[in-house]
């Protein structure tokens, strides 16, 4: 690496690189992972949090996750101040394009404008490129459910699933093994939750410390946003960390009783968190129909069989 | 002929008790010439706030495009919606940037505040406001329509009560301005849903 041509973003080197948006790459890939995976009806984005302290002020706004317009969200991976004035400007341009047109921006639009905006970053003014990268997911008339990943050089493309951040290469890999083109919104959360368990640091994972998001389309036709919350989150993730432990064998070495005792723990808990989720959510992870259900399932009844 | 009477509009916006009403007609003209009678003039800023424009339907229709913008953005960056007097403080500001080139336009803004307590607020094309705690009005029919609705209110009306006062004085009011009538266009709103009602009346 030459470190001649390190300290100015607008100069190639001799290899033909541009090191500052190297770098800023680099920046991301110590930041919080987020996924996103484009489904038949939605698009799901999931992010790690990292700054999960006790002394942080809870309040209801978001740490990965964005509204850009009506139809539009995105995910964040990268220096967060960065981030904001990245979001600020989409929020302003997807605005201006309303007022010229009097309808929503289309989605390609809205990320091409952004990354025009990084792009300018990276070859004139003399000022550093954001560290910031983005999964777009979004809605729009002509090619329905999409979703984007750009990065600080500006470069922007369509994906079925993708992944930003940390160990973003595992699960980009993992991904690409397990994804299906015509999965639902449900299966696309739980695959979501399972490579993100997989390819976080932390060995737990716990509701505190993801963030859930929808994109999809409401009875009425119009584009819906949701944050999903901490408490339906606890529940969704429930059994597929339980299998994934055991799997791992990371809790292999506490007894029988109390892996037990930790799982009936959690089900009570969340069974009265679920009650103000509404049966919505029950049925859809109760008929999952998924493999890491019934397997838990099976994994549970043998733990009750050895504790008793 | 003042630019104000080009198009023709007649709004009128009433408080109740724990709820407001905002009435707009429904004709839209060019001069002495209708060309629309189902013309709309009020609009929802937020499920608690409704905005109406009278005067230039032009730029109406753009000074309602530019506060959809900037609505959008305060609830994007405050996740949250605008309180009504807020609203009003950025109507006003907007109409006073464009003060030696003003829009054309008399807004009526009506919404729920804290504690559901209904604000109405009108103000003229510089962005002047006038607070009113029982009713506003405004457009080519205002004259009629300050004397319909000062013999008609009360204090402390129901909703349903409060819509059959401001029916009938928007009436009143249009049957004597040949530039706005072709009927009413009447919300009713409180803390819990909004009413939308189509009024018939002279459709002259």
């Amino acid at each position: 690496m030459s470190r001649r041509y390190d300290s100015r973003t607008t100069i190639f080197s001799p290899e033909g690189r541009l090191y500052q948006v190297e770098y800023a790459m680099e920046a991301i890939g110590n930041a919080g992972s987020a996924i996103g995976l484009l489904s038949k009806d939605g698009v799901v984005l999931i992010g790690e949090k990292k700054v999960t302290s006790k002394l942080l002020q809870t309040s209801t706004s978001t740490e990965k996750m964005y509204k850009i317009d009506d139809h539009v969200a995105c995910a964040v991976a990268g220096i967060m101040s960065d981030a904001n004035i990245l979001i600020n400007t989409a929020r302003v341009q997807a605005q201006r394009y309303t007022f010229a047109y009097q309808e929503p921006m289309p989605v390609e639009q809205l990320v091409q404008s952004l990354c025009d905006t990084k792009q300018g970053y990276t070859q004139f003014g003399g000022l550093r490129p954001f560290g910031v990268s983005f999964l777009f997911a979004g809605w729009d008339k002509n090619y329905g459910f999409q979703l984007y990943m750009s990065d600080p050089s500006g470069n922007y493309s369509g994906w079925k699933a993708a992944a930003i951040g940390a160990n973003n290469q595992a699960a980009q890999s993992m991904l690409k093994q397990d994804y299906k083109d015509d999965i639902t919104r449900e299966e696309a959360v739980q695959l979501a939750l399972k490579v993100l368990s997989k390819t976080m640091d932390s060995t737990s994972l716990t509701s505190e410390k993801l963030e859930l998001a929808e994109v999809f389309l409401a009875p009425s036709g119009s584009v819906k946003y949701q944050v999903c919350s901490p408490d339906s989150l606890r529940f969704i993730m429930m059994c597929p960390q339980l299998f994934i432990n055991y799997k791992l064998k990371s809790v292999a070495h506490l007894p029988w009783r109390q892996m037990t005792y930790k799982f009936l723990n959690t089900v009570i808990d969340d069974l009265f968190a679920l009650d103000q989720v509404g049966k919505k959510r029950i049925n859809e992870f109760g008929f999952g129909g998924e493999d890491d259900n019934d397997q838990t399932a099976a994994i549970a009844n043998e733990d009750d069989k050895k504790t008793n | 002929m003042s630019i104000f009477e080009y198009n023709g509009s007649a709004l009128v916006a009433m408080v109740g008790k724990n709820c407001f009403a905002i009435a707009s007609d429904r004709r839209l003209g060019v001069q002495l010439q209708t060309i629309a009678t189902d013309f709309q003039r009020i609009s929802k800023i937020h499920d608690r706030l409704f905005l109406g424009l009278s005067g230039l339907a032009t730029d109406a229709q753009t000074l309602y495009q530019r506060l959809v913008f900037r609505h959008k953005l305060y609830q994007l960056r405050e996740e949250r919606d605008m309180k009504p007097e807020t609203f009003a403080n950025l109507v006003s500001a907007i109409l006073y940037e464009k003060r030696f080139g003003p829009y054309f336009c008399q807004p009526v803004i009506a919404g729920l505040g804290d504690e559901d307590k209904p604000f109405i607020c009108t103000m003229d094309s510089i962005g002047a406001k006038e607070l009113a705690k029982d009713f506003v009005v405004a457009g080519t029919a205002s004259e009629s329509l300050y004397g319909a609705c000062e013999s008609m209110f009360k204090d402390d009306m129901e909703p349903e009560e409060l819509f059959e006062t401001v029916s009938q004085a928007l009436l009143s009011s249009v049957d004597r301005d040949c530039l706005s009538g072709w009927g009413g266009h009447v919300y009713v709103v409180t803390p819990t849903e909004v009413k939308e009602r189509i009024l018939k009346g002279r459709m002259d």
